[in-house]
Parts: structure tokens; sequence; C-alpha cells
């Protein structure tokens, strides 16, 4: 892909190169040492959240969930957050192929989600990582502090409208992909 | 010169661990979990953004004011001037010293994975002389270490010492990298021997989007190449595991360091790359660091680059001529002749890369990669000076 880009932009500078019929021959070397820089390059193609699924997306309201009545909201003294991950590091198995060859390439989902609905510490932190979001790109979303408050969701929609993106307040993933947050882990 | 190692203050450590530097848009990714991350209380930002983040289970906080780190919560402050630390990089700590080590610098042009500090050779110019010590606890250090880089890190390069001495554990970093960074470029510096005898090349074959090799070949003939890395039978290898790595489909660079031996016999070598190692995508033609071996070797390497001109203008139009890349690093520009200059890269290392005084009223100065922080005056040339303005309009 980079490759074609390059040919195409090179025929296109060549093009004009004669209409100005000087120095052809340093746009010809630069044009070559281009397409042998393309060789190293690194293409960032995916979005963040691919073949992901999203259990937040239909979250538009903290209060809407019955699961949330006894949670004291606000005070906020101990979070309870459990780490979904493991930092030692263990050797990986011998046919493990390179990445981006196989379930990718097919469609098949890499991470398949074994709840459909988020924790309430879960739904928390993912919305104070949005709130975080938020206020790192200069919007207001009220405190820091993992309740989907009306500041909160009117950040969303103007972030939303911004970005040209159907202004629900919802956490989609084109929204989080748009903000930079990640679904996992 | 920036250091990369310094004092700093910490408490309530409980091991050694490996750090990411966190900001709010590290928090709101979440790519790296906070029980790995420091919260950077020194930005502005996150100290704005209210209590409820600092209750989130960090490994600790990086500060300027250790009393606005939590309660009983680990913390680092780095004293002014120590080193610079910021938002995205990795640091080891080591509480019991009171020591901490940049480990990886976002933004940097050159970040390294360092395997070991043992090697199979004893190159005249080594820049990093090799000691014979047991440092195997670095393979799952630096497999730590992979998991705390950006994933849009542009490349990394692997070395040490040999990194081919972790035999098959070098095969398990590049698979640690292949899957935690599959967007990033891993370039491995190895003298390409054990692929000659000992370790076969093919177990790399497939491993990893885009691995290159760096090799150093110092000569057309054994007996000066196996002089220059103080080495019998090394020329032998090299050659040996050349064939095994392009057998394997690996991408070769060929690496070549212009010390005085070297540089007298630099066309011959070139035409020996040219007949015997067509395949290589890249030889880099790279001034001496002058650190290391190097500099109790002065006499008998130093080379002007001002006297290298004639034979590398020579050098570089017989490669590319034949459509082989060729670059020329660590070597200013306006030593080499002009015609040159585009074949020349900004290859020191931000970290450790400096200007001269003569630097200041250079009009390419934006172009040219300086020189190493420790070159003193017989390091640099004779014909250091800064070039006008009116020459590089040309280009």
């Amino acid at each position: 892909m980079r490759k074609t880009l390059t040919i195409i932009g090179t025929t296109l500078s060549a093009l004009h190169g004669v209409a100005h019929g000087s120095d052809n021959a340093d746009k010809a070397s630069l044009a070559t040492l281009a397409l042998q820089d393309s060789d190293y390059a690194t293409t960032l193609a995916a979005p963040l959240n691919l073949n992901v699924r999203n259990m937040y997306a239909s979250h538009s309201s903290h209060s809407s969930h019955a699961s949330h009545a006894s949670h004291s909201s606000g005070s906020g003294t101990s979070y309870g957050y459990t780490p979904a991950y493991t930092p030692t590091y263990a050797p990986p198995p011998q046919s493990t192929a390179p990445q981006g060859s196989g379930a990718a390439a097919t469609g098949v989902p890499l991470i398949s989600p074994t709840k459909s609905r988020p924790s309430i510490d879960q739904l928390q932190l993912m919305i104070m990582r949005v709130q975080a979001a938020l206020y790192a790109r200069g919007y207001d979303p009220g405190a820091i502090d993992g309740e989907m408050s009306a500041k909160t969701k009117e950040a969303l929609r103007l972030f939303q409208t911004a970005r040209g993106l159907p202004a629900n307040a919802k956490m989609t993933t084109e929204t989080l992909n748009a903000l930079g947050v990640a679904l996992t882990p | 010169m920036q250091p990369l190692e310094a004092k700093v203050h910490c408490e309530q450590w409980p091991a050694s661990p490996l750090l990411k530097v966190a900001g709010l848009a590290e928090f709101a990714a979440g790519i790296f979990p906070p029980e790995r991350m420091l919260l950077d209380l020194r930005d502005a930002q996150v100290r704005s953004a209210g209590s409820a983040i600092c209750r989130l289970p960090w490994a600790g906080f990086l500060t300027d004011v250790p009393e606005h780190a939590p309660l009983d919560r680990p913390w680092i402050a780095v004293p002014p001037g120590a080193f610079k630390i910021g938002i995205g990089d990795v640091v080891e700590l080591r509480p019991h010293t009171s020591k901490a080590a940049l480990r990886y610098r976002r933004g940097s042009n050159n970040n390294i994975l360092f395997t070991t500090e043992r090697c199979n050779s004893y190159c005249l110019m080594c820049s990093q002389p090799p000691r014979e010590v047991d440092d195997g606890w670095r393979v799952s250090h630096l497999c730590d270490l992979i998991e705390l880089i950006d994933k849009n890190a542009p490349s990394l390069t692997v070395t040490g010492g040999e990194p081919t001495l972790l035999k098959e554990n070098l095969r398990r970093i590049v698979l640690h990298c292949a899957d935690v960074l599959p967007q990033t470029h891993l370039h491995v510096l190895s003298n390409g021997r054990a692929f000659g005898g000992g370790i076969p090349a093919h177990m790399f074959e497939g491993l990893h989007p885009f691995l290159t090799w760096g090799i150093p070949l110092y000569g057309d003939h054994y007996g000066l190449h196996d002089y220059v890395v103080q080495s019998a039978g090394a020329f032998s290898q090299t050659i040996r595991g050349l064939y095994a790595l392009e057998a394997a489909k690996q991408q070769i660079e060929i690496r070549v360091v212009l010390v005085k031996p070297v540089v007298e016999r630099l066309t011959e070598l070139a035409r020996f790359i040219y007949r015997n190692l067509p395949f290589v995508k890249h030889v880099a033609l790279m001034g001496t660091e002058p650190i290391g071996f190097a500099r109790a070797h002065y006499d008998d390497l130093w080379v002007d680059p001002t006297d290298m001109a004639p034979v590398l203008t020579k050098t570089v139009d017989f490669l590319s001529k034949r459509s082989m890349r060729v670059s020329l690093y660590n070597l200013p520009l306006c030593v080499l002749p002009e015609h040159l200059w585009s074949y020349s890269s900004k290859s020191i290392s931000d970290w450790k890369q400096q200007y001269l005084p003569a630097c200041e009223q250079c009009a390419i100065k934006e172009r040219c990669g300086g020189f190493f922080a420790w070159a003193t005056d017989k390091w640099t040339s004779r014909t250091i000076k800064p070039v006008r303005g009116a020459l590089c309009a040309k280009h």
C-alpha cells in the first residue's frame, strides 16, 4: 500500500518535473530512496479497538442500571478494582505465528468477552478513562470520578459533534477510538 | 548529552520494578495497567484532574513534592538536573541503591533492548567492551520492558554484547516483540558468527514482520577482518552466517566501521560485498565512536574523515551505481564532499549527541548528525567549519 502511494506520488512529481524541466535526476533519485525506505516503513492501519466487543456502548446513564442502586457514588473511599492483568511473563508457545497473519485477516474476533455487561468497577473505570480523555483534550467532563454525569454527557456530545460522530453521549467504539481509549485490558 | 541513570529519592518501594510514566492520556487509553505505571504528579493536568485518579492502584507516583503523593503509597522524586523523565518513558527503579535508569524514552530516535554484556569478539574499536558475566536475568527483564513500550514506537535496536549468545532466548525476545509490538521495526546488531555454525538461522524465519540484522564486515580478506575483531576464524563464521541468514529470508545490513586498516581496503571491501553478498539491503559506513577500546587504540584506528573523502566517494559511488543502498553514519557533513551529503544520516542517538561551538554558525546544522558527546578534539576533524548558506541553497 505504502509502495503504491510512493509510486503514485513519484509519478505525479515526475509529471510536475517535466513542466519545470530541471533537476529531474534529483527527483528520480529521491523517489528511488523513498521507494527503498518503504521496505522499512511501518504502517499503522488498524484502529485502536478492532474486533473487540464493546460492552460499554449501550450504557447511557449511570442510574439506568438496577445494579447500581446499592452503589454509593461520589465518596469513593475504596475502589475494589481488580486487575485483569497478570504482570509475570510466560514464554509463548512454540507454534505462535506472528500477529496479523491469521485471525485479523479472516475477521474472526480476537477477543471474545466472557460477559456482555460490565461489572460496576469495570464500568466506573471505563467512565473515568473517558472522562480523563475528554479532560486531556480540553473538554470539561466535570469531576473525573467514574460517574456518567450530565456534564460528562455534555462533554461527550460536544466531542462527538466536533468529530462528526452521532452525538448520542454514548461510549460507542467509534467514540472510544477517537478518544484513544482502548477496550482492553 | 543527557544522563540515563541518576540518584533519585524514593520511598515505600517493595522490589525493583520497571515502571511506565503515566499522564492522563495513558490512563485514558488503558493500554497499560495502572499496577505497572507511575502517575506523573508533576503534570499540571494530572494534578488538576482530581483525587479519584490517585486512588487507583498505581504502582506509585512521580513527583517533585513528596507531600503531594497519597499517604502510604510509593513515590519517586527526581532531583533537578538528574535526568529528564517524561510521560510515556519507562524507568527501572532500584530502591536499595536509590537509583533509577531510563529504559525507554518516548520519541527518542534510538531505544535499545540490551541483551547481554558478553561477546565472542573483542573488536579493536568496541564502544561497549564485553564482560564475561552471567546476565541471563536480562531476558525476562527485557520481556517485561517490551510490554511497557509504546505500541507505535517506530523502531528498537537489539544490541549487547552479542545478542546471539542468548540462543533460543533471543528468539523468545523477538517473538515477544512480534506479539506485543507488531508494528515496531526491530534491528538486531550481531556479528552473525553464531549463524556460521552453532545456531540455525532459520529459527528466525517468519518470526517477525519487521526484523533486520546489522552485521559488521571489516575486510575482503579473513586476515583483516579477524584482526579488527581480534578473533581467529571470525571472518569465515560471519560470511557463513550471512549466507545462512539470507537462506532464512532475513533482511541484512552490512555495517562497516571506518577505522584505519578498514579504510585502507574500503573499495576492495565494497567490491567483495557487491560480488559475494549482493542480497544485502543496506551498507552502512560508520565513523568510529570514541569510547571504550577505541580510545585506547587511537593511533592504530584514527583517520581524519577529511582524508577519507576520496575513498568514501569512490565506495559510495561504486555501491550506489550498482543499486546497493549505502549510508554514511557518524560523520559531520562539513568534512564530507557535498556530493556525499545525501547519503549521510543523523545517526547518533539523541541522548549522546552534541554540536561543537563552530556549528552554531552553520547553515546546515539541522541536517547534520553532529558529534558523539564524548568526542574530544582529536576525534573530530581538522576541517570542522560552519557551512555557509549559499552552499546549501542548491539542496
